[in-house]
């Protein structure tokens, strides 16, 4: 059985999130994967909000996200901790923003996205059924459901839903339950697609 | 009766050889010196959400978030660390005996878990045992020494309302040092610094996000 691990999964949730971000739309899956070709650009805000048993109410979370296609991504949480993710070139950085000061992460979570940065050019093209983590569905009322393949995966995240707005190329929500009392919703707002992004936005903070 | 207390304290004298001379206090100032000691830990049951920076041996770095629900009557802590991202990594709770709702990787681990938690209410209830010295260290700082069975606790009242604890094990050798600083929120202090020393060592630094009394 394939084994996660934590980093492995952060990474392949939030390039996974990402990409659908950019490519989930439509009906089908044919028109996704035709509507997928045509996007150069992205830039979103986001919301996050965390629902544990343990909180009284939602732990909030807002940033904003770029992409440029082929493979640069900032994703940048700008409270309640200031963090940047970056790729660019191939290569992944984070960054976390303490006080006056910058943090560079070194954990184990940025060589093992390098791996999974392969993927992202099958989802760009929405190529979901490529992902060997995931097996994905599209339901009525453009919502895509994701449901780990291995059981390794789904002790983790049971699934994620993804409603698509009505705007093409634009997903409203992501909702990622890890179990029936915790789950995470984002929710993306001022989605602007195709202008030109400056490549400064993916070198650095 | 004078040589007999000074016997019965002689095994005091000599666990205490390794830490730092206290002058002692008068009766009025050591009240206060206790008081102000434990200002920085739970009065009551409160939530807590922190962003955690860990520096690990090695000297890697990860950022994570933390919320705890703990009652310092009781000695319940309930604790959840989870990524930036908001990936639950663990959620566990210990109520006289340990339990692991959720641990992903080294997380699932209770030695490990238990580890933590031992930070955790180092950082929210404050030394164990009881007091059993107060007056100033010969860096000028005012102390109020506890003593538990495994050791001692000294409470270092340093500027601007800081408050450093020092864990010493039995043998009298520093084994962990929690800074709380900061201004207070719901009266729990906004930046604590806690480090383990050794080849092992590894450094916590948090900062709070929400701090609400639980009913």
């Amino acid at each position: 059985m394939r084994r996660y691990s934590v980093a492995n999964v952060i990474i392949r949730l939030s390039i996974l999130l990402l990409c659908l971000t950019l490519v989930a739309w439509g009906d089908s899956w044919d028109q996704i994967k035709r509507a997928a070709g045509d996007i150069t650009s992205v830039q979103a805000e986001f919301t996050q909000k965390k629902h544990m048993e343990i909180l009284a109410r939602p732990l909030a979370s807002r940033g904003r996200l770029y992409f440029q296609a082929p493979r640069s991504l900032r994703w940048e949480y700008l409270s309640p901790v200031n963090s940047v993710l970056l790729m660019h070139g191939g290569t992944v950085t984070r960054y976390v923003r303490k006080g006056g000061s910058v943090i560079k992460d070194s954990s184990a979570q940025l060589q093992s996205m390098q791996i999974v940065l392969q993927e992202i050019t099958l989802w760009m093209r929405g190529n979901f059924d490529a992902n060997p983590s995931f097996t994905p569905e599209l339901r009525p009322g453009r919502i895509i459901v994701l449901t780990p393949k291995e059981k390794s995966m789904a002790g983790i995240i049971q699934r994620i839903e993804l409603k698509l707005s009505n705007e093409p190329g634009v997903i409203r929500s992501v909702t990622i339950y890890e179990s029936r009392k915790s789950y995470t919703v984002i929710d993306f707002n001022r989605v602007t697609m195709n202008k030109t992004l400056p490549e400064s936005l993916f070198r650095g903070l | 009766m004078r040589s007999t207390a000074a016997i019965l304290l002689l095994p005091l004298l000599f666990a205490c050889a390794g830490l730092p001379r206290i002058t002692p206090a008068g009766e009025a100032e050591t009240a206060d010196i206790v008081k102000e000691g434990l200002a920085p830990f739970l009065k009551g049951p409160c939530r807590l959400v922190h962003s955690i920076d860990g520096t690990l041996p090695g000297g890697s770095r990860a950022t994570m978030i933390g919320v705890s629900a703990a009652e310092p009557d009781t000695g319940r802590i309930r604790c959840t660390l989870m990524s930036i991202e908001g990936l639950v990594l663990l959620d566990a709770e210990y109520n006289a005996r340990l339990v692991i709702n959720r641990g992903i990787g080294p997380l699932a681990s209770p030695d490990m878990v238990m580890g933590m938690l031992r930070d955790i209410r180092l950082i929210l209830f404050g030394p164990a045992g009881s007091p059993v010295g107060a007056g100033m260290l010969p860096d000028g700082g005012r102390v109020c020494r506890y003593r538990a069975d495994d050791g001692m606790t000294d409470l270092v009242m340093r500027q601007r309302g800081t408050v450093e604890l020092v864990l010493y094990d039995g043998s009298s050798k520093v084994v962990r040092r929690v800074r709380f600083s900061g201004e207070r929120r719901n009266g729990m202090p906004a930046n604590i610094r806690l480090s383990a020393p050794g080849v092992f060592g590894y450094t916590l630094d948090l900062d709070l996000i929400e701090a609400e009394p639980l009913r």
